[in-house]
């Protein structure tokens, strides 16, 4: 190096916060929030029980004892049985199966379809913004439950059907943070500096809009996959979406309800599941917000089911 | 001046502004340039200088139309900036480059830092292998003073001086010929600003660069440029080379500003008597008619109001744009102050 | 109300006596202010100059207890009017606030209410503490819009902040700064965020009105040019600590401590025959979670040895009233 060039790097110095890398921060920010590690653990559980159902579960789901039918909790059958005398315990573990796929099949269609629209009208503004939004707002203006049932009447019941309706359901939503968070990336300083290099408009929302809008995006994720959960079991507990014999969760609150005075286990240990499984989302969601992006405020969750 | 580098005439950037009614009708433009001329020899240094308001950043971003100009035009090494097409004017930001003021907004958080300095780089395919990129990215960090070893780092992990160096590194990644600084010191410590301007300083020398400098640091921009342009609610008031300016100024307002900057040295700042502005600057959405400092001129008289004073030359190369002596400007000679 | 309480005779104002201010980080502790001892007296200017991180806005929020404490850690002594600013109570040091020792602020913008007019803003230091009501109040916030150079006072006291332009605000913030006549108005980078011909006008309304009230003026800034034309003394901040303190033409001209001739030799001034290149300060300023046992310039002083980084160096002065902290005389340095 040049004399003048080794005074140059003597006059910069060297960076002075310490490296650490950005993943790594935010998983310390969560950490050590005790709420999120309980809901990341219950939901690790979740998936490992998902995973493995078939080899935990100690009973099929057909598998009936007529028997000991409506038989309380017992060591032979941990969640007691219900009215055809199948195993309540196995038919909650498998039904987590159904639970989580439709969840995260759902929410991922959501963000498939909804981030490229929030996206596009946020960048481009005018005309284009104009119509996708009010074409969101369309959909946004139907109470949740609602269209995910009026989408099914037109479809038909069925798994694939559930994912669907409850996918276009919560579009809206992640198209509405995205174009939120667009506008104001959009009008960064680092976003002129990249069109003065001559970079398209293609490149900016690829390699620098999109990167910034993401921490919104996941919480949002996070704490839509906990309604899409209750949205199947509001579905299945219809009589939509999942079909027998194939159990839900829903479902077997809604079987339960004849029973309620006589083997309460059949609703309690559903409604725990699904009790468990929107908490543990919530709390990790709450807990990646505030470690992706402090200023964020919670994006109004009125598209709560009972709405 | 014979083939300069950049030629601007009659550049105007209006943003038209909008009533909150139902219909939401243009009720007035905001004329943040309203006719600018000016030209920069190759290799040389323009400043431009004004206060809040003037429109200085905004001629600075329209002459690469970050912001389209409404009117005027724009001319680099013969090409009318204006009218080229889409892919010609990403051809063209291959060769101006542009420096921002804010060291933290003006690199973006999610990319390190090579990333950042070679995505003009990728952008226009300069460079053969991935191998050749990360060795001229290496070469551009030490070009401006950063040790190559902290190129996977991320800009929040360096000081503000350091991320303006990356900018610069940016700045002169595809071998520009002419570069934009808007404010590249103002946001940085005092002890820092030395540094970079001495290293835009070298830069300039060694890689033939022409600048457009543009500062409201009056002590700054006299000792970077070689010539000076100030700027007054969208209009250029007064253009000199840098002696002239200091030594002579001939428009009213060049001559407040002088006297305002303050001199770190206590015997002059506290013997010197200030010439002081009245009232505030007008409003860029209705400013006054004829010559839009008459509203704060000590000199201002009948003409002012009526006719809008046109930037002539007064002496070589000396250009001023006000009605005092017949369109020369201040006589030093014959205003006692 | 608090009670009118009798002017301070003495003819020094504030006398501050190893002021530290400390921070919890969750990376830390960040000594942001390490030991400094200064005095103030009535009429005359002080001017605090510093870069950013040097502790010179920190260290004047803390004399009127104005840093949350978690996570800030205020140590030391603050001698006014015979008490101590950094012990008082709640109520003690609301009585001085905007009363006897007041502060205005870098930026007008967020240091006033944008929901409440400059009238009700102005107004409230004077029915607190000199309780005056109604429209005798009205009429003392009228004299003082007139005062700091506002025109038509009486009908601009019911505008908003938003009304008035940034010049015009910050002469709105000395007025509720003045208001009560204060023996000490502290003004934390009052015209960084001006242009420099507005910057130009108040500075001129700041020195006149000291000379009408004969209070005593801290004006903290990073402008050596300001600092030149406003102050009677200077200090030299850096790292938390006093580098060097004088006489104003007694600093410039002589300019003893490295960092104190660095920063004035970095400086561009106006003046044709000069040499083109700045002599920059080499590095970065101190981290305030890292700061060295020794001379926090250490790590960019051209004249640095071993010594320095570990021993921290005491106050020599050469004549009284100038102080530096360097290990080593001027004439050792630069010959």
């Amino acid at each position: 190096m040049t004399d003048r060039a080794s005074q140059r790097t003597l006059d910069a110095g060297e960076p002075p916060v310490e490296h650490r890398s950005r993943l790594r921060t935010t998983f310390e920010t969560v950490r050590r929030n005790r709420l999120a590690v309980i809901g990341g653990v219950v939901l690790t559980a979740l998936a490992v029980v998902a995973l493995f159902a078939d080899a935990i579960a100690p009973y099929t789901i057909n598998e009936v004892d007529v028997a000991n039918r409506l038989a309380p909790p017992s060591t032979t059958y941990p969640f007691g049985t219900d009215e055809l005398g199948r195993d309540v315990f196995s038919r909650v573990i498998i039904a987590s199966r159904v639970s989580l796929r439709v969840g995260f099949i759902a929410v991922g269609l959501a963000l498939v379809i909804g981030v490229p629209i929030g996206l596009i009208a946020g960048y481009f503004g005018r005309t284009i913004d104009s119509i996708l939004m009010r074409a969101m707002d369309v959909l946004f203006s139907f109470p949740a439950i609602l269209l995910a049932i009026a989408i099914l009447a037109a479809l038909g019941s069925g798994i694939t059907n559930a994912m669907l309706a409850i996918g276009i359901v919560y579009t809206p939503i992640f198209a509405r943070i995205t174009r939120g968070s667009v506008l104001s990336v959009r009008e960064s300083v680092f976003v002129t500096a990249a069109r003065s290099l001559g970079a398209t408009d293609a490149r900016i929302i690829r390699t620098h809009i999109l990167p910034n809008v993401l921490a919104p995006i996941i919480v949002q994720a996070s704490l839509s996959l906990a309604f899409a959960i209750l949205a199947e079991a509001a579905l299945s507990f219809l009589g939509l979406g999942v079909q027998p014999p194939a159990p839900a969760w829903g479902r077997m609150l809604n079987e339960a309800q004849g029973f309620l005075a006589s083997a309460p286990w059949m609703a309690i240990f559903p409604g725990v599941a699904i009790l468990l499984t929107v908490m543990a989302f919530n709390f990790l969601g709450d807990g990646l917000r505030d470690a992706l992006d402090p200023q964020q405020r919670s994006v109004i969750e009125s598209r709560g089911i009972t709405a | 001046m014979a083939d300069p580098l950049v030629r601007v005439e009659g550049l105007e950037v209006h943003f038209p502004v909008y009533g909150s009614g139902l219909l939401r009708r243009q009720t007035g433009r905001v004329r943040a340039v309203d006719g600018v001329d000016f030209v920069i020899g190759r290799g040389e240094t323009l400043g431009l200088v004004g206060e809040s308001g003037c429109g200085k950043s905004t001629t600075g971003m329209s002459l690469l139309r970050l912001v389209e100009p409404t009117g005027g035009s724009v001319t680099f090494d013969g090409v009318d900036v204006r009218a080229v097409g889409r892919s010609d004017l990403r051809a063209l930001r291959r060769r101006v480059a542009m420096i921002f003021q804010d060291p933290f907004a003006s690199l973006d958080p999610r990319m390190s830092v090579s990333d950042i300095v070679s995505e003009p780089i990728v952008i226009h395919g300069l460079a053969q292998s991935k191998d050749a990129r990360n060795r001229r990215v290496g070469d551009l960090l030490e070009m401006v003073g950063l040790n190559p070893d902290y190129r996977n780092r991320y800009p929040h992990e360096f000081s503000g001086g350091q991320r303006q160096r990356v900018g610069i590194a940016r700045a002169i990644a595809t071998e520009p010929d002419f570069i934009i600084c808007d404010e590249p010191i103002a946001a940085l410590d005092v002890s820092i600003q030395a540094q970079i301007m001495n290293l835009l300083e070298d830069l300039q020398a060694e890689l033939g660069l022409t600048y457009l400098f543009i500062a409201h640091d009056l002590s700054a921009v006299q000792h970077f440029s070689d010539r000076i342009a100030v700027m007054y609610l969208g209009k250029i008031v007064e253009t000199a080379d840098r002696r002239g300016l200091s030594e002579h100024p001939r428009h009213p307002y060049t001559e407040a500003l002088l006297s305002a900057v303050p001199v770190p040295d206590p015997e002059i700042e506290q013997a010197r008597t200030r010439i002081l502005l009245e009232g505030d600057v007008p409003s860029p959405l209705d400013p006054p008619s004829g010559c839009r400092f008459r509203t704060r001129c000590r000199f201002a008289f009948e003409r002012c109001p009526v006719e809008v004073p046109e930037l002539l030359e007064a002496t070589d190369g000396h250009h001023v744009a006000c009605h005092l002596n017949a369109g020369r400007g201040l006589d030093r000679s014959t205003t006692a102050v | 109300m608090t009670a009118p309480a009798p002017r301070p005779t003495a003819d020094r104002v504030l006398t501050v006596d190893d002021l530290r201010v400390s921070f919890g980080t969750r990376t830390g502790v960040a000594r942001v202010v390490n030991g400094i001892s200064y005095h103030v007296d009535r009429g005359e200017t002080l001017a605090i100059v510093g870069e950013s991180g040097s502790g010179k806005s920190v260290s004047a929020l803390s004399l009127l207890q104005l840093l949350p404490t978690p996570p800030a850690r205020v140590e030391g002594i603050a001698t006014f009017d015979g008490r101590d600013l950094l012990s008082l109570s709640e109520g003690g040091i609301r009585a001085i606030r905007g009363n006897r020792v007041a502060m205005i602020f870098q930026d007008p913008m967020t240091s006033l209410n944008p929901v409440r007019t400059i009238g009700r803003q102005l107004m409230e230091p004077i029915e607190l503490h000199l309780g005056l009501r109604g429209d005798a109040a009205r009429g003392r916030a009228i004299d003082l819009l007139q005062t700091v150079g506002i025109p038509s006072p009486e009908r601009r006291i019911d505008d908003y902040p938003h009304q008035f332009s940034g010049g015009m605000r910050q002469r709105v913030m000395i007025a509720i700064g003045i208001s009560c006549e204060p023996d000490l108005l502290i003004a934390d980078e009052a015209t960084t965020a001006l242009d420099v011909t507005t910057q130009a006008q108040i500075v001129e309304e700041m020195e006149s009105l000291q000379s009408r009230l004969g209070m005593a003026l801290v004006w903290i800034t990073h402008d050596l040019g300001v600092v030149a034309g406003i102050a009677d003394r200077v200090m030299v901040l850096y790292g938390g600590r006093i580098m060097e303190e004088a006489a104003v033409s007694e600093l410039y001209a002589q300019r003893r401590h490295p960092y104190t001739r660095g920063l004035l030799e970095s400086l561009p001034t106006p003046g044709v025959d000069r040499p083109h290149r700045l002599t920059a300060i080499p590095g970065l300023p101190p981290n305030p979670s890292r700061m060295p046992p020794g001379c926090p310039f250490e790590p960019r002083c051209p004249h640095a040895v071993e010594r320095c980084a570990t021993e921290r160096p005491q106050y020599r002065s050469p004549v009284p009233g100038h102080r530096v902290a360097c290990h080593f005389e001027p004439e050792e340095l630069y010959g």
